[in-house]
């Protein structure tokens, strides 16, 4: 075999077609025959089985009426009794043997056998196969049987009178009965051929049907491979007709169903692909001219930061300039006031002779307004002083109790006046603090005389706790509560929560921003938490020892 | 081990037995025919002490039981039930006289020079059957017959027969298959049949023939027995009942007793008969069967 019609042979052996053919017609074949093989040999057992059965009913039949013609060896009644054997088709031949084996008459076409009769046992006849003049046969031997001559007894009393032993029955011949096989071997024969027949003609149409059948399938898969090599070189607009509504049909509906998106994303692309070319060309112009935009905003973002930090500057300075002035026109308000105080002091103390009733109260009423004008002038004095950077704390060890204990005895005759407890709880064992003793005193003082001020009934309590080296002072009150927003401003000057509040309550709303400047310069926090209604929280903490030397 | 059954019927024989008669009653075996005899027996000598031995079909086992009754019992009469206590009793003699019942054919088995025995047999009359072929035309009536077993009957019918004006047509065979051939040389030359109750004709194949001829040559055919008249011949006579036998042998069991010679009393035939008589066959060989036979019929196939 040369090597291209190997390829050729190896090609169509291995087709789709030849698969389905080579997968399907051995098990047709092999059913066929095998079911042929089946059918026949089962067809020839009972046919055989038929055949024995009716053998021996044709010798058993022949075997009774045999009996009279055999017990008088009268040949004319075993010609009578053999006839309607010999009628049947099948019955080759037909024998009658008298007890002593010789032949008593013989019937059929094979007339010259003389071969002994087969023995007949009991009362069924005996099936033998046996070959004669070259013929096979099957050969049914009968025994003729005879009942016994009856005493007139036992004809009159039945039975049971007859003596013990006495046989009823005795066999006084044998009918033989040869059946040739050529009838039933011609029907295996003709079921055999009937089959082989069958099975060609199956196998012809079976073939016929999978080649129908596999062009069915294989005509759309050639079509597809065909319209997707088209595709391949690029050929979208291809569509194939499948008419059938099977998996190949179901391939060619996902396959043009495919071809259609392919086509859409193909144009997407070649759309999106030209849209990116424009793009690129049009970028470069809009980055240069974003860019000449960008510095020209640029230089005036310049210009307007210059100003601003000379405007900064000047306001710094000016800020600078009102705080000393300030602080100078406070420092020479406190002198002439302090001498004002000390002399109505004086004048009260009555140092210089009496004083009538009427004038004690405008005097005492001029010692509390001066007071009060001393202690604001004393508050915008530290403010300016913070602000003009010349406040500084003077350093040194403090005890909290101590402190804590001074702002109680100071601010307890206010808080018995109006009728509130007032309590300080520092924890024992508190060790010495390192600061400006002065100025938290005055912090507390501050936010303890708020408290008062803002409580009208319940309780005001300091506290003071140290965590992780740092002191917390919280000073707590069951007051009229600040506002969130209102709280955010607390710390600045000037400002108190409200307006009205500052007439009910008075004050100069300087007392916070003072007291977060102090803890501020201790390197410390200040806070506030409140609930309307409820109280409020105010806490600062500061290390316990401040480091080095500290200044607004 | 040999059985006896000691059966008292009569409250008054055991009151009485030193003056009443002891009977052995040997039966051949326990068939109800049997035992009907032996019941019209009794009835027949209701005072007498009766003592019952069984056979059982073995003639052996009777011959040794007649030896216990004459040994041990002494009976003053031997009563023998069917053929083959008969057999027993002919073959092994009693001292005391015998009376048999339910034999068919007594003269083929006891020997003419017997003196001591005499009896009840099944026969039927020849009379009432020579008879019977009178009623119906019948001129030639051909028997086959087996000398040894029935010529005494044959004998004594064509006696009969002659008396009547009617010819018996005899065939003498010795074998059932010369009985078929016998039937078969009958052809034309007889106008009834007569089946005698004869074992060598007896056996089904020649009943069989005897009946194909009847049916094929339009022959009446009398049988033994009434079943031969179910299977088609035109009629059968038949004893009536075991039990009239057993009367009948009763009676002559009375008579020896009473002192007379058992000599003197010959065999009795049946004394009551039962004819059976088949229409359909009638019908089938074209014969009318006359009203003076109707009559007599007792059972009738139709």
């Amino acid at each position: 075999m040369t090597e291209p019609a190997r390829l050729t042979w190896f090609r169509g052996f291995s087709s789709f077609r030849a698969r389905v053919f080579w997968s399907v017609v051995p098990i047709v074949v092999s059913f066929l025959v095998f079911q042929g093989w089946m059918n026949v040999r089962e067809h020839r057992r009972l046919v055989t089985e038929e055949f024995e059965k009716r053998g021996q009913a044709l010798a058993s039949n022949l075997g009774y009426a045999s009996e009279l013609g055999a017990l008088s060896e009268d040949l004319q009644l075993l010609e009578a009794a053999m006839r309607g054997t010999l009628r049947n088709p099948d019955v080759s031949y037909v024998l009658i043997h008298s007890r002593d084996r010789r032949v008593l008459a013989r019937g059929g076409q094979l007339k010259a056998s003389e071969a002994p009769p087969g023995d007949a046992r009991g009362d069924r006849p005996s099936t033998r196969q046996v070959e004669r003049a070259g013929q096979r046969f099957f050969e049914f031997v009968s025994p003729i049987v005879s009942e016994r001559s009856q005493t007139p007894d036992v004809v009159l009393l039945g039975p049971r009178v007859r003596p013990r032993g006495a046989e009823m029955e005795e066999v006084i011949g044998t009918a033989t009965v040869g059946l040739s096989l050529a009838g039933v071997e011609a029907q295996v024969r003709g079921l055999a051929t009937l089959w082989s027949g069958i099975t060609v003609a199956f196998l012809v149409v079976s073939a016929a049907v999978l080649y129908g059948f596999s062009l069915r399938i294989t005509n759309p898969v050639k079509q597809l491979t065909q319209q997707a090599q088209k595709i391949a070189t690029g050929e979208l607009d291809q569509q194939i007709a499948v008419r059938s509504r099977d998996e190949i049909g179901a391939l060619a509906d996902a396959f043009n169903h495919m071809t259609r998106s392919l086509r859409v994303s193909m144009n997407d692309k070649e759309r999106a692909l030209s849209e990116l070319g424009e793009l690129n060309r049009t970028l470069e112009d809009r980055i240069r001219q974003r860019t000449v935009e960008l510095e020209v905003r640029g230089q005036a973002l310049e210009r307007s930061l210059t100003e601003l930090e000379d405007k900064s500057r000047q306001l710094a300075a000016a800020s600078r300039h009102k705080s000393d002035f300030l602080a100078n026109v406070s420092h020479e308000l406190r002198t002439p006031m302090n001498a004002i105080l000390g002399f109505n002091e004086m004048i009260l103390d009555q140092v210089y002779g009496e004083i009538s009733d009427e004038l004690r109260r405008p005097l005492t009423d001029i010692q509390q307004s001066g007071q009060h004008l001393l202690r604001l002038i004393s508050d915008v004095l530290d403010l300016s002083k913070i602000e003009a950077g010349r406040m500084d704390l003077v350093l040194g060890d403090y005890s909290v109790l101590d402190t804590v204990t001074a702002v109680r005895a100071s601010l307890a005759s206010l808080a018995a006046e109006k009728g509130l407890e007032f309590v300080v709880s520092v924890p024992a064992e508190m060790p010495l603090a390192y600061g400006d003793g002065r100025r938290v005193t005055q912090c507390l003082l501050n936010l303890a005389g708020n408290a008062l001020k803002f409580t009208r009934q319940g309780r005001v309590e300091i506290a003071v706790d140290l965590l992780d080296e740092m002191l917390r002072f919280r000073v707590s009150d069951t007051g009229i509560g600040i506002s969130r927003e209102q709280i955010d401003k607390l710390f600045t000057e000037f400002q108190q929560a409200d307006a009205t509040v500052a007439r009910e309550f008075g004050g100069t709303g300087l007392g916070l921003s003072i007291t977060r400047k102090f803890v501020e310069m201790h390197a410390g926090h200040v806070w506030a938490e409140s609930e309307i209604g409820k109280g409020s929280t105010f806490s600062f903490s500061i290390p316990l020892r401040v480091k080095g030397t500290m200044t607004s | 081990m040999l059985v006896a059954l000691l059966i008292v019927l009569s409250p008054a024989v055991q009151a009485t037995p030193a003056t009443a008669a002891r009977v052995a009653v040997l039966m051949s075996a326990r068939v109800e025919e049997y035992d009907e005899a032996v019941r019209g027996f009794r009835g027949a000598i209701p005072k007498e002490a009766v003592t019952v031995y069984d056979m059982d079909g073995d003639i052996e086992r009777g011959r040794k039981q007649l030896d216990e009754i004459d040994s041990k019992l002494k009976p003053d009469l031997v009563f023998a039930v069917g053929i083959w206590a008969l057999r027993a009793v002919v073959s092994r003699p009693p001292s005391a006289p015998v009376v048999y019942a339910m034999v068919l054919n007594p003269p083929s088995v006891i020997s003419p020079d017997a003196k001591n025995i005499t009896g009840a047999s099944l026969n039927v009359p020849v009379e009432r059957q020579i008879w019977l072929f009178k009623q119906l035309g019948a001129k030639r009536i051909g028997v086959v017959f087996n000398d040894a077993k029935t010529g005494y009957l044959v004998r004594r019918a064509q006696a009969v027969a002659r008396d009547e004006g009617i010819e018996l047509v005899t065939r003498e065979v010795s074998s059932p298959k010369d009985a078929i051939g016998a039937i078969e040389s009958f052809q034309d030359r007889v106008d009834a049949l007569w089946l005698v109750p004869d074992e060598t004709v007896l056996s089904q194949a020649v009943v069989q023939h005897m009946l194909l001829l009847s049916y094929r040559r339009k022959l009446p055919l009398l049988g033994v027995s009434s079943r031969h008249a179910e299977m088609g011949a035109l009629f059968a006579m038949t004893f009536a009942s075991g039990e009239d036998i057993g009367r009948q042998a009763g009676e002559l069991a009375q008579a020896i007793l009473g002192g007379r010679a058992v000599s003197d009393i010959p065999y009795t035939t049946a004394r009551k008969v039962y004819l059976t008589l088949n229409l359909k066959t009638a019908q089938k060989l074209g014969l009318e069967i006359p009203p003076a036979v109707r009559a007599r019929a007792t059972n009738v196939i139709e």
